[in-house]
């Protein structure tokens, strides 16, 4: 489980935005919660949505003990990407990245869940625990919010 | 249901197809994984090695019964990390318990068989008739450590090696020898166990002690074959 999970977690935590700094010891958390919790969980699910939904508190968490100054503060992240990536492929998730930044809290964990880490909508609500309609409303949003950053970064206006 | 969302934007699409998946850093899941406290795993993997240990002490349909419970058991603790190097459990009196376990052969009803773990194994359907309680002449295990005990012996053990690589970091491989046989002396079966012993053999490789350091490797990679370390640990070898 850990193996298979550890890098999306990893890439959850950085898409939310936690500094690099910051990311063993968030993972670190993650796993300690989700070994503690492991004999309540129903095995008969898949392992990824409940993970997610705990490492969702865990940045939330981290984000609320954090100043907001110190949080606006942060200093945009160089892409993680693997030894293999050509230098386009990391440009355009240095661009996600960028236009990830623009979007809220809520948009954009739902955003990374759906689109990039793959979960169902349903999923989704049960990790962020929302209610359907609610992810159903961050997910639109955050899809126009995020083409329309994108779109100003890529013009030099943001 | 996904249908309620409007299709993603071309040029989004785009982007997201394009970019370069986020990997966490060479060596980041190592580091990761080494921090982890896994003492509720450690008390799960305990349940089935309690539950085994039990099979090993019968013969016939009671290893049939025993090897129920221990896979019972097992499904139930649910030990899913792809790790086998847990810590034994610090209590199992598995002899004792053997002892008083009397099956008779072959009635399947239902039967609770005295495995202690710390929580009931799944019903046995297909146990003998009558097994007897543990005889109260077995000695009880000491008390299992309370949490706050766990959590206060796994910050020692950290504290220990976080010292011992922060020595090794700036080159002082005494000192970090020093601070894990300190570590080896109070908590030879510690929780950090593994990643001690995997530091040791680079704390001694640094120091000249080369060939310590080489059989240290191999007594590693002998003891955690499947350790995450083991990649780092074998080019000691």
């Amino acid at each position: 489980m850990y193996r298979q999970e550890v890098s999306s977690v990893y890439a959850f935590l950085y898409r939310l935005g936690a500094p690099k700094a910051e990311l063993p010891d968030l993972t670190h958390d993650v796993f300690t919660l989700a070994i503690g919790k492991w004999n309540s969980f129903d095995r008969a699910r898949p392992v990824r949505p409940w993970l997610m939904g705990i490492a969702w508190r865990v940045a939330s968490e981290w984000r609320a003990k954090k100043k907001p100054e110190l949080v606006e503060e942060l200093p945009e992240q160089e892409a993680e990407a693997g030894p293999d990536a050509s230098l386009e492929a990391k440009d355009a998730q240095r661009l996600v990245q960028r236009g990830l930044s623009k979007l809220d809290e809520t948009k954009r964990a739902a955003f990374v869940l759906h689109e990039l880490q793959g979960l169902s909508v349903n999923e989704v609500a049960d990790a962020m625990a929302a209610p359907l309609q609610t992810t159903y409303s961050r997910l639109r949003a955050a899809r126009e919010e995020l083409a329309v950053a994108v779109r100003r970064i890529q013009r030099g206006e943001a | 249901m996904n249908e309620e969302l409007p299709p993603i934007s071309d040029d989004l699409a785009a982007l997201l197809s394009k970019a370069a998946p986020v990997v966490p850093p060479k060596g980041f899941a190592e580091q990761a994984w080494s921090k982890l406290d896994l003492a509720p795993l450690a008390a799960s993997a305990a349940a089935t090695v309690t539950g085994a240990s039990v099979a090993k002490g019968l013969t016939g349909a009671k290893l049939l019964l025993a090897g129920t419970v221990a896979v019972a058991i097992g499904a139930g603790g649910g030990v899913a990390l792809d790790r086998t190097v847990l810590r034994p459990p610090p209590q199992v009196v598995v002899k004792e318990v053997v002892k008083e376990v009397r099956v008779e052969v072959p009635v399947p009803v239902e039967v609770k068989v005295p495995v202690p773990v710390p929580e009931p194994a799944r019903p046995v359907t297909h146990a003998p008739k009558h097994v007897e309680p543990p005889k109260a002449e077995v000695p009880a295990p000491p008390p299992p450590p309370t949490p706050a005990e766990l959590d206060a012996q796994l910050r020692e053990e950290r504290a220990l090696l976080e010292v011992a690589r922060t020595a090794l970091s700036r080159d002082k491989a005494a000192d970090a020898v020093a601070k894990l046989e300190e570590h080896q002396r109070r908590f030879a079966n510690g929780r950090l166990a593994e990643e001690r012993d995997a530091l040791m053999v680079n704390a001694l490789d640094k120091l000249g002690r080369h060939d310590e350091a080489k059989a240290k490797a191999r007594e590693f990679l002998q003891r955690y074959p499947e350790s995450l370390l083991a990649p780092q640990v074998k080019r000691f070898q």
